[in-house]
C-alpha cells in the first residue's frame, strides 16, 4: 500500500513539474511607431529638407536600415529619409507632420488613427494598439500616398508610403 | 440560500445512506484546508492572499462527493498602474477512489475526480499611465464585476497520517468554459482558476483534513 502511495505521489510530482514550467511571455512594444516611408520616384533632390512633427522636438528616422533619433530636423543637401518613425498618442486621433523642401515649398500630411489600450498580463502591462483610419496629404512636391499596412505594431512594417 | 441548505442536506444524507447499507463503515465528513494557498504569496511577484476549504464524504467506498470554496485577493502597485482584484469561488464534484479497500478501516485514497467551478470577482485598474514622446496619458479603469465558469479534471492521493487526520495532494487540469467579457483588461488571475489570460491551466492543492465521524460503528475483531 505504501509503495503504491509513494509511486502515485512521485507520478503526481512529475506531472506538477511539467505543468509548472512557465512559458516565456512575449511582450509587444508598448508604444509602436507609425512607419511612413518616402519613395523618390522622380529622383529629385533639394538644397535642404526639413521635417517637423507638430508638438515634438525630436524625430526618429530610419536611413539605410538604421533607426536614429534626430533633434535637428533639417536634412541638408539631401532628400527625405527612407522612413519617418512617428510616435502616436493614445489620447489623440491624429498626428500631423510638415515637410519643407528648400525654403519656399512644403507639404503637410495629417494622419487619422484609432487607438485602443489593452492590458495584456502582469509581465507586459498595458499596450497601446493603433490602426490608421485615413490621411490627408498636400501635393506640392509629394505626388501621392497610400496606406500599405493599417495596423501599427512592432514588426517595423511600412504603414504609409509617400511618393514624390 | 434555502436551496443550498437542502442540497447540502441531500448531499450528506446520500453519503450516510449509502454507507450504512452496504459496508457498515464509519460514516464521516471530512473538512479540509488547502495549504498550497498559503505558499502562493511567495510564488507570485505581487501581493496575493487567498484561502480554500473543502469538504467531502464517502459513498460506497468509491465515490467521494466534494464541495470546495475559496477566496482570493490580489493587489499590485506599480509605477505605471495600480491593480486590485478580489473574489470568491465554489466547486462541486466528486472523486473516484481507485484503491480497493480490503479492510473496513482502510481510508487512504488514490483518486481521480471532476469538478464544475464558478467564481465571482471584480477588478480595478487605477492610475494607468501610458508614457511616450507625447508625454503621460493617465486614466482609470473603473470597478468591473466578472464571473467565470470552468471544469477541472484531477488526480490525487490522500493518506491518513494520524487517526482521522489526512494529508492530501492533487494535480488538476482546469479548462475554462465561459467567462465575462474582459473588454481589453484581462484580470491577473481568476479566483480558483489561475492566470486570467489562459484558457487552460494546471493547478495543485495540498490539503490537510480531519474526518469527523458522524456514526461510529463498532470495530469487530478480524
Amino acid at each position: 500500500m505504501k509503495r503504491v502511495f509513494l509511486k502515485v505521489t512521485a507520478a503526481l510530482l512529475l506531472v506538477l513539474l511539467w505543468g509548472c514550467q512557465e512559458s516565456v511571455e512575449y511582450c509587444p512594444d508598448k508604444n509602436p511607431y507609425l512607419y511612413c516611408s518616402f519613395q523618390n520616384t522622380e529622383k529629385i533632390s533639394f538644397d535642404t529638407f526639413t521635417v517637423i512633427i507638430d508638438g515634438l522636438s525630436e524625430i526618429q528616422i530610419a536611413q539605410n536600415g538604421n533607426n536614429t533619433t534626430k533633434s535637428d530636423t533639417i536634412f541638408n543637401g539631401s532628400t527625405p529619409p527612407d522612413t519617418l518613425l512617428i510616435p502616436l498618442s493614445a489620447n489623440s486621433n491624429n498626428v500631423t507632420f510638415r515637410c519643407m523642401f528648400g525654403s519656399n515649398k512644403g507639404d503637410i500630411c495629417k494622419i487619422y488613427y484609432n487607438s485602443d489600450i489593452l492590458f495584456a498580463n502582469p509581465e507586459c502591462g498595458f499596450i497601446a494598439m493603433y490602426s490608421i483610419d485615413s490621411f490627408l496629404l498636400s501635393t506640392n512636391i509629394f505626388d501621392s500616398a497610400y496606406i500599405k499596412f493599417p495596423y501599427i505594431n512592432d514588426d517595423q512594417q511600412k504603414n504609409i508610403e509617400i511618393f514624390y | 440560500m434555502k436551496y443550498s441548505i437542502s442540497i447540502l442536506f441531500l448531499f450528506f444524507a446520500t453519503i450516510s445512506f449509502g454507507q450504512i447499507k452496504k459496508y457498515e463503515r464509519t460514516i464521516f465528513i471530512r473538512p479540509a484546508i488547502d495549504l498550497s494557498r498559503f505558499a502562493l504569496p511567495y510564488v507570485h511577484g505581487y501581493h496575493y492572499s487567498g484561502i480554500e476549504f473543502a469538504i467531502d464524504g464517502e459513498v460506497y467506498n468509491k465515490f467521494f462527493p466534494t464541495i470546495e470554496a475559496g477566496y482570493a485577493m490580489v493587489e499590485d502597485n506599480r509605477s505605471d498602474y495600480n491593480y486590485k482584484m478580489e473574489g470568491n469561488y465554489g466547486k462541486i464534484g466528486f472523486n473516484y477512489n481507485i484503491i480497493r479497500y480490503r479492510h473496513r478501516l482502510d481510508r487512504n485514497l488514490f483518486y481521480i475526480g471532476i469538478r464544475y467551478a464558478r467564481s465571482q470577482y471584480y477588478h480595478i485598474f487605477s492610475d494607468v499611465t501610458i508614457a511616450n514622446e507625447w508625454g503621460n496619458y493617465t486614466f482609470d479603469i473603473p470597478h468591473k464585476d466578472l464571473s467565470t465558469q470552468w471544469t477541472e479534471g484531477l488526480m490525487g492521493v490522500k493518506g491518513e497520517i494520524f487517526k482521522n487526520v489526512f494529508l492530501g495532494f492533487s494535480v488538476r487540469t482546469k479548462i475554462r468554459l465561459a467567462t465575462s467579457d474582459f473588454e481589453n483588461y484581462t484580470p491577473y488571475i481568476i479566483p480558483g482558476f489561475g492566470k486570467g489570460d489562459k484558457k487552460a491551466v494546471f493547478g495543485v492543492s495540498y490539503t490537510i483534513s480531519y474526518a469527523i465521524p458522524l456514526k461510529q460503528n463498532k470495530i469487530e475483531k478480524q
